[in-house]
């Protein structure tokens, strides 16, 4: 049992990671058709789903999805939606991977081939993915105390520093009034998943009441806000168009003249490969609880985690042949497809729980 | 046991996966300059003259000098004329160093788009990257080495960032802004023109003035610092001010410009300056007490001379119809009618009207009165 | 005194005592007249035999023994409970003559056979370190953890040794999950021969394959008692001069003695050194080999071109020099450890001179690599207790590893991966890398102090 911040945790990791790729790049190519719209009604609904989505898990205390399917939704409900949550939560990690492994190349290490980096991501995930759902919140806790400090220096220079041009950033507002579309709301929504996480990691939660749960849209909001803008401010209204990270682009704009590495960007990067690291450990954990449900009994309580390779390896397995089609056009679209789907299954999570709340509540 | 046995073998597999793409640092030669050149030859008028200087690393490095390796080739392309120049040298040139990008003069009055493209495009170079445009040639910029440098292009790195001199006449252009500039709607690019002076000096005190592809003119000095003073905060600089009874040159402590677009009365756009700043006095040759009254004075002529200054130099970018201010930038992001505006921007500009209001104090007659 | 209390003084602390196992009862006189009860470990034997057992057979008379004890300068009556709790738990025997209770100074203080702590040594505080026999060893902890909640409890391990084994703790605060873990483990452990405390850690730990020690091996009375006062149980055992404490956490390998002594300020600043250090001698080797065969772009221009100069005259590449140089060093430490006191500097000189300086004249390794080696050696000696230093010395090698094959992806993968098994490391259930326990005993701490 852990106590509520952690939500807090899962929620700053996911908005941490949403600046890496699909978020910016959707909302960066929608800047002059409501991307800013997009965010204001992307926090709104997001926090309308935050928050009925955590009343309802709080509802059932210690329990996992899983756990809650299988108990109170007929099984040919519970089979198919936990198979699908489970390869949902699969699929989260592997576009992270795809990403990274491509932001790797693309900035890093060219000469690595992409595969033995992907081997290494995959060998991480699967290790770690194996530790108890408390050992993964304690790691994510330590790791955020550490990179948090990191990623507040560099915003904070990226918006002091005199290459920033508000004026471009004050254009960008002046499309505010402009009819936003649904995959931009649901890239901005993306920002809120984190406590998505919760289907698993509810079981370590004795109380999910927190007194502080408004902090998260505001945050979200700020976060969305730098996200979108900062890239903006630093390559123009028009010019952001053309870096395919503009994140990336960004950091390598900013320039930190008085220490031993000049080039913000790898600072940059070694918090965001370690944030996301802990994103793909973190998704992989869910997935793979996710799909031992679907095989566990109604009564079956004891966690074992003797299966545990035979579905990991044949996932990772996947992910490389995925990995050996994939190219920068087709992961762009993978992406958006991704953040387009993830909204609507949110929402067909919320009406099972609700379902599945009501059927609890008239067997007691 | 197990476990670590297999944690062994994974890292053993991995190891062989990874092959050796092992490139020593030794191994390489770090370009810290590049220079891009329109050949004088005129048949190879379209083709591409990259001068690399290139940094090669040696035994010790408290040694005063180190040797650089510049190297010129011509091709059809840049990318050409690099593989051609990788042939030339025994080590990989490695551009992630690269810290300085020289446009011939000839090629920037040409067309840049080429090379912006090309530096945001590659991946191992910066963003942070200094990019100036070289007279009289890229070439010869590249080639100079200046007696007070250590490493091989430190002098052009030195003083085109503001970590050496700070030069009032020096204007620091970053490629991402080049490349920002070049794309922008309302706002144009324009960069420093470094002079290869012989034997062994570089002077940096112009800036050039471009329209989005190519370079229309260049300012002088005087300019230069003026538009440093009305584009930058805390400009480290002195003027000189001669009116009756005065010869005075004061120390600009700090500056800060500020401008608003109003309409004017007869629909016309008016861009609005004020500069304030505050200045000590650094000599006095009439030699007369300078008492607070005086002070004032000689902060009224420094006024005068400051508003009629940039006057002609708004004026002047404004007949060149160059935007380096991002005046229509600013305009469009004060308006909310997307659509039409920047059209309106492009009617009013060429007819737009400037004032200047300068307010620049001296306060302070230095350590002696 | 005893007219306020319902229960006689002598049976209130029999009752008290009942668990420890040190406690000693007996009845003397001729016609057992005299209730005598001490702790035996704290007291001085020799003086109870020759001042109370032979006076109370010769003397007989039962006023003529009240008067003869309390005739000593040292003997007291005690006001309350408290007071004679107190003075047992320091070392007075105490004497029950018609249900007037004397308290006779028969305190033991060890001072031969303890040596000064030379594996942890501090700049200030305490010097002692356990001894090798197990009645000292209690000795001194009882005497600096004078509560009666200190439980004992003995045990026998090894079939040919018959090892006399000590558990210790604060019945008041330890967890009882531990305690019981503990006991169990230890009584579990079936070998011919215990001799030393690092044996039976290993003995006792549950995982198979471990990398980080779960339990700290100190020669520190201080540090045993300290870590009692946590909540902690602590093994002690006989014939060797260490102690067990479990269940250790990571954070309790970088602490000091010394921490509680300094002002604040310098005891926090002292620990932010340790944790540099550790980050230190963790990664640099690793960043070496990034910066050198990767990623030369991350770095400043001039310091890339530093490290260029500086390794053009080495002819292997930069991993190959890594290793090399830190084996050397290893091979150093490693010997000076072992070699005679008389020989050991001159290990040191030449393994300094040669390896610092003629190594580089001769190209085979760079400048910057020396210094790298050092700092690394360095930062490593800043950990506390040696246990962790070895860990974190073997460790670094697979940092380097990983840096080897993948660069800079490979240091952050290691270094991820390594929080990541920390954190799912637990000793005797509680999580072995944990942030939040670390606010709640600086808190705690501010409190003591």
């Amino acid at each position: 049992m852990v106590s509520g911040k952690y939500i807090y945790y899962l929620f700053l990791m996911n908005a941490l990671i949403n600046i890496i790729n699909f978020v910016p790049r959707i909302l960066v190519l929608m800047r002059f058709h409501g991307a800013l719209m997009a965010i204001l009604i992307g926090t709104v609904v997001g926090t309308a789903i935050l928050f009925a989505f955590t009343r309802l898990m709080s509802r059932f205390q210690g329990k996992g999805l899983p756990e809650i399917f299988n108990r109170y939704l007929p099984r040919v409900f519970s089979v198919p939606l936990l198979l699908l949550y489970s390869i949902f939560w699969f699929g989260a990690a592997i576009v992270t991977m795809l990403s990274f492994v491509d932001i790797t190349l693309r900035f890093i290490s060219p000469d690595i081939s992409p595969y033995a980096v992907m081997i290494g991501f995959l060998l991480l995930s699967s290790i770690c993915a194996r530790l108890s759902s408390e050992s993964i919140l304690y790691a994510l806790e330590t790791i955020l105390l550490l990179i948090t400090p990191l990623i507040v220096y560099i915003l904070v220079k990226s918006l002091t520093s005199e290459g920033f041009s508000w004026d471009a950033v004050l254009q960008t507002i002046t499309y505010l009034w402009t009819k936003p579309n649904y995959s931009a709301v649901a890239g901005a929504t993306f920002i809120f998943s984190g406590y998505m996480n919760l289907v698993v990691f509810n079981r370590n939660f004795r109380n999910l009441k927190t007194r502080l749960l408004w902090v998260i849209p505001v945050t979200a909001f700020v976060i969305l806000l730098v996200t979108f803008l900062v890239p903006i401010g630093y390559h123009g209204t028009v010019g952001v168009e053309d870096h395919v990270y503009s994140w990336f682009s960004t950091a390598d704009s900013i320039r930190m003249e008085l220490f031993i590495i000049e080039r913000v960007l790898f600072l940059f990067y070694t918090t965001y490969l370690s944030l996301s690291l802990f994103s793909m450990t973190i998704h992989w954990h869910v997935g793979l609880e996710l799909f031992k449900g679907v095989f566990r009994s109604r009564h079956e309580k004891k966690e074992s985690k003797k299966g545990d390779w035979w579905i990991l390896i044949p996932v990772c397995i996947v992910t490389l042949l995925l990995m050996s089609f994939m190219n920068q056009v087709r992961l762009a679209q993978m992406g958006q497809w991704f953040l387009n789907i993830r909204f609507a299954n949110e929402f067909v999570l919320l009406i099972a729980l609700y379902i599945a709340n009501k059927r609890s509540a008239r067997r007691t | 046991m197990r476990k670590g046995i297999c944690c062994l073998i994974a890292i053993v597999l991995l190891v062989t996966l990874t092959g050796c793409q092992f490139k020593d640092i030794d191994k390489r030669s770090f370009v810290l300059a590049i220079g891009v050149d329109r050949p004088e030859d005129p048949n190879q008028r379209d083709q591409y003259e990259v001068t690399l200087k290139m940094a090669i690393p040696e035994g010790d490095p408290t040694k005063r000098s180190q040797e650089a390796v510049i190297i010129t080739e011509i091709a059809k392309s840049v990318p050409e004329a690099i593989r051609l120049i990788k042939s030339k040298i025994d080590k990989e040139p490695d551009f992630s160093h690269c810290k300085v990008m020289v446009f011939g003069e000839s090629f920037a009055r040409d067309n840049i788009v080429s090379m912006t493209d090309w530096t945001a495009r590659r991946r191992d170079i910066q963003l942070i990257m200094y990019v100036a445009v070289g007279k009289p040639s890229a070439k010869e910029v590249v080639n100079m080495q200046t007696k007070s440098e250590r490493l091989p292009g430190n002098a052009l790195i030195l003083s085109l960032g503001t970590e050496g001199t700070e030069s009032p006449f020096i204007t620091t252009i970053y490629s991402f802004d080049l490349h920002r500039r070049v794309n922008e709607r309302g706002m144009d690019p324009l960069m420093p023109v470094v002079e290869a002076k012989k034997p062994d000096m570089l002077v940096i005190d112009k800036v050039a003035l471009f329209d989005k592809k190519k370079m229309v003119s260049i300012l002088s000095p005087d300019e230069t610092r003026m538009l440093n003073l009305l584009r930058t905060r805390n400009l480290r600089t002195s003027f000189h001010i001669e009116a009756e009874g005065q010869k005075i040159d004061y120390n600009l402590e700090s500056s800060r410009p500020k401008y608003r677009i109003k309409t004017g009365k007869n629909g016309k756009a008016v861009i609005a300056y004020k500069l304030s700043g505050k200045a000590m006095i650094e000599t006095n040759e009439e030699g007369a007490k300078m008492d607070g009254l005086r002070m004032k004075e000689a902060s009224k002529t420094a006024n005068k001379r400051w508003e009629e200054d940039s006057m002609k130099l708004l004026k002047k970018v404004q007949s060149l119809g160059v935007d380096p201010f991002g005046w229509g930038l600013r305009y469009t992001s004060r308006n909310w009618n997307n659509n039409t505006e920047l059209k309106q921007w492009q009617q009013l500009y060429p007819e737009a009207e400037f004032q200047v209001k300068a307010n620049v104090k001296i306060q302070y007659s230095g350590m002696i009165r | 005194m005893s007219s306020k209390t319902k229960k006689p003084a002598d049976e209130w602390l029999a009752e008290k005592m009942s668990g420890q196992v040190d406690f000693e009862e007996r009845r003397l006189g001729p016609g057992d007249e005299f209730h005598v009860q001490y702790m035996r470990t704290l007291t001085n034997s020799d003086i109870i035999f020759r001042f109370i057992v032979t006076p109370s057979y010769e003397m007989g008379d039962v006023q003529a023994f009240k008067n003869y004890i309390a005739s000593f300068p040292g003997t007291v009556q005690p006001k309350d409970m408290e007071q004679l709790m107190e003075y047992v738990l320091k070392g007075y025997v105490v004497i029950t003559i018609e249900s007037e209770c004397y308290l006779f100074e028969a305190v033991k203080t060890e001072t031969s056979g303890i040596g000064e702590a030379i594996n942890e040594a501090i700049v200030q505080g305490p010097r002692d370190a356990l001894s090798e026999n197990i009645e000292l060893n209690i000795n001194l902890i009882r005497r600096r953890y004078q509560s009666s909640a200190l439980k004992i409890e003995m045990l026998t391990v090894g079939n040919v040794s018959k090892t006399t084994v000590a558990i210790l703790y604060d019945a008041d605060r330890v967890d009882r999950q531990v305690l019981d873990e503990m006991r169990e483990k230890i009584g579990g452990v079936k070998v011919d021969i215990l001799q030393s405390a690092g044996e039976l850690e290993k003995y006792i730990t549950t995982q198979k394959f471990r990398v980080f020690p779960t339990m700290v091996v100190t020669e520190r009375p201080d540090r045993v008692v300290f870590n009692i006062a946590e909540g902690k149980v602590a093994v002690l055992m006989n014939t060797t001069g260490f102690a067990i404490l479990a269940p250790t956490i990571f954070t309790d390998f970088f602490t000091a003695m010394d921490d509680k002594i300094q002002v604040p300020l310098v005891g926090w600043f002292l620990k932010v050194i340790r944790y540099i250090g550790l980050f230190m001698t963790l990664t640099l080797p690793g960043f070496y080999v990034t910066f050198a065969s990767y990623n030369p772009e991350i770095l400043k221009v001039q310091i890339s071109l530093l490290i260029a100069g500086s390794r053009a005259a080495v002819p292997y590449p930069s991993f190959m020099e890594v290793f090399l140089m830190l084996l050397m060093m290893e091979f150093l430490t490693e010997a000076s450890l072992r070699l005679p006191k008389a020989i050991g500097p001159t290990a040191t000189t030449v393994g300094g001179l040669i390896l610092g300086q003629a190594a580089t004249q001769a190209g085979l390794v760079s400048n910057i690599m020396i210094i790298l080696v050092s700092a690394v050696a360095i930062s490593n000696f800043i950990i506390p207790l040696s246990m962790m230093g070895y860990t974190v010395r073997v460790i670094k090698y697979i940092i380097v590893l990983f840096a080897i094959t993948f660069g800079l992806v490979g240091m952050v993968v290691s270094v991820v991966g390594l929080i990541l098994y920390l954190s799912g490391m637990r000793s005797f259930g509680r999580p072995y890398l944990k942030m939040t326990l670390l606010e709640i005993k600086s808190k705690g701490e501010r409190r003591n102090g």
